[in-house]
């Protein structure tokens, strides 16, 4: 193919790629070649209400971005709302991103728009690290409660004195009963800040509740070994750290049962 | 395997939803399946194929040759459907294709 004809091609073929269409009273739906990674094309609407010119999503953004977030976080949405004011848009009432304008849109609103939407994208895509944190949690708990012989045990549990004492919120992903009668806890880290929060927290717990027998169960791949130094610095005991990856529980499952919990050996 | 819902909050919105099955193995990866969407306002392009959906419902799924685009693109297959008009009916249409016994109400 020679240049002039590669060119000419891809210019066709990129204006082609781009259509306006008629979608309601109002409303005009942009077609870009800009696709999410499903195939389906970024949202982009021009709207004409009361007089007043805008761009829109129409909230499809967000939730195309987040389908398979189970979590909608304020965090999240903080970063969200973050990108969207930064470029003079905001946020509406059903996670719409809205960007008014003074007249008509012209190419260069279309593509701000775009930059919006794709930078939404991708608070998206660094929210994984959240999600895959949930995750890991989850997967921990489920892992050990359902090889549990006792019913004696609680998700996201704190010792009664802390929730008093405390404004901020801390919480061992799982307590449980031991047949001596202590309480062992349980802390699931995926990510460094996960494990450095758990340092953290079992430092708090163990001023009001020395007895406690901490647990950090961490995904080998993922925690810097500093988090898992400090948090055995913190509880002054090098034995209480267990690599964990996701659906292989010997290890932890033994040192469980090493510390009184009732627990299948499988 | 994970099955989720979401629908646009705006009631005006009401085609704008996706029912699927999302799996994840020991790896902590994650695989969209199959997703049955509703004919939402933007169109959906399969990118190997080259045609496009255009404001109709589709049905996404996980495909080999998708996953083999640079970068992949997992689901980025999808084929209009008319089996379903809105997300109750999605999901059962879902539930049938996948052999999935629902008990009681879907929503309440």
């Amino acid at each position: 193919m020679s240049e002039a004809r590669l060119i000419e091609t891809l210019k066709a073929d990129l204006c082609a790629s781009f259509e306006v269409r008629a979608i309601g009273p109002g409303r005009w739906n942009v077609r870009t070649p800009l696709l999410f990674d499903d195939g389906d094309a970024l949202p982009v609407f021009v709207s004409y209400i009361d007089g007043q010119w805008s761009l829109t999503d129409l909230g499809g953004t967000v939730s195309h971005s987040f389908f398979d977030e189970f979590q909608f976080t304020d965090a999240r949405f903080e970063r969200v709302g973050l990108v969207v004011s930064n470029h003079g848009a905001e946020f509406g009432e059903y996670n719409s991103i809205d960007l008014p304008l003074g007249g008509p849109p012209t190419p260069f609103d279309v593509g701000i728009f775009l930059q919006i939407v794709a930078q939404v994208q991708a608070v998206a895509v660094t929210s994984r690290t959240d999600r895959d944190q949930s995750r890991y949690v989850k997967t921990v708990q489920q892992g050990i409660e359902s090889r549990l012989l006792t019913p004696d045990f609680d998700e996201n549990w704190s010792p009664e004195d802390v929730v008093d004492q405390t404004r901020a919120t801390y919480r061992a992903d799982l307590r449980i009963g031991t047949s001596g009668g202590a309480d062992v806890v349980v802390f699931a880290a995926s990510t460094t800040d996960k494990a450095n929060v758990s340092a953290l927290t079992i430092g708090r717990f163990q001023r009001v509740r020395p007895d406690l027998i901490p647990v950090l169960a961490f995904h080998p791949a993922r925690v810097a070994s500093s988090a898992i130094y400090r948090f055995q610095d913190e509880v002054q005991d090098d034995d209480v750290v267990i690599p964990v990856n996701p659906g292989s529980y010997r290890e932890l499952t033994e040192r469980l049962r090493s510390l009184g919990v009732e627990i299948t050996e499988n | 395997m994970q099955l989720y819902s979401r629908a646009n909050l705006n009631p005006a919105l009401a085609h704008d939803f996706s029912v699927g099955f999302i799996y994840t193995n020991y790896s902590d990866q994650s695989y969209r399946v199959i997703r049955c969407n509703g004919p939402h306002d933007t169109d959906h392009t399969n990118v190997i194929e080259g045609n496009v959906i255009v404001r109709s419902a589709h049905i996404h799924r996980l495909t080999e040759r998708y996953q083999a685009l640079r970068p992949p693109r997992q689901d980025g297959f999808a084929e209009a459907t008319d089996a379903y008009l809105d997300i109750v009916g999605a999901l059962e249409y879902l539930a049938a294709l996948v052999n999935l016994q629902v008990s009681g109400a879907l929503f309440r």
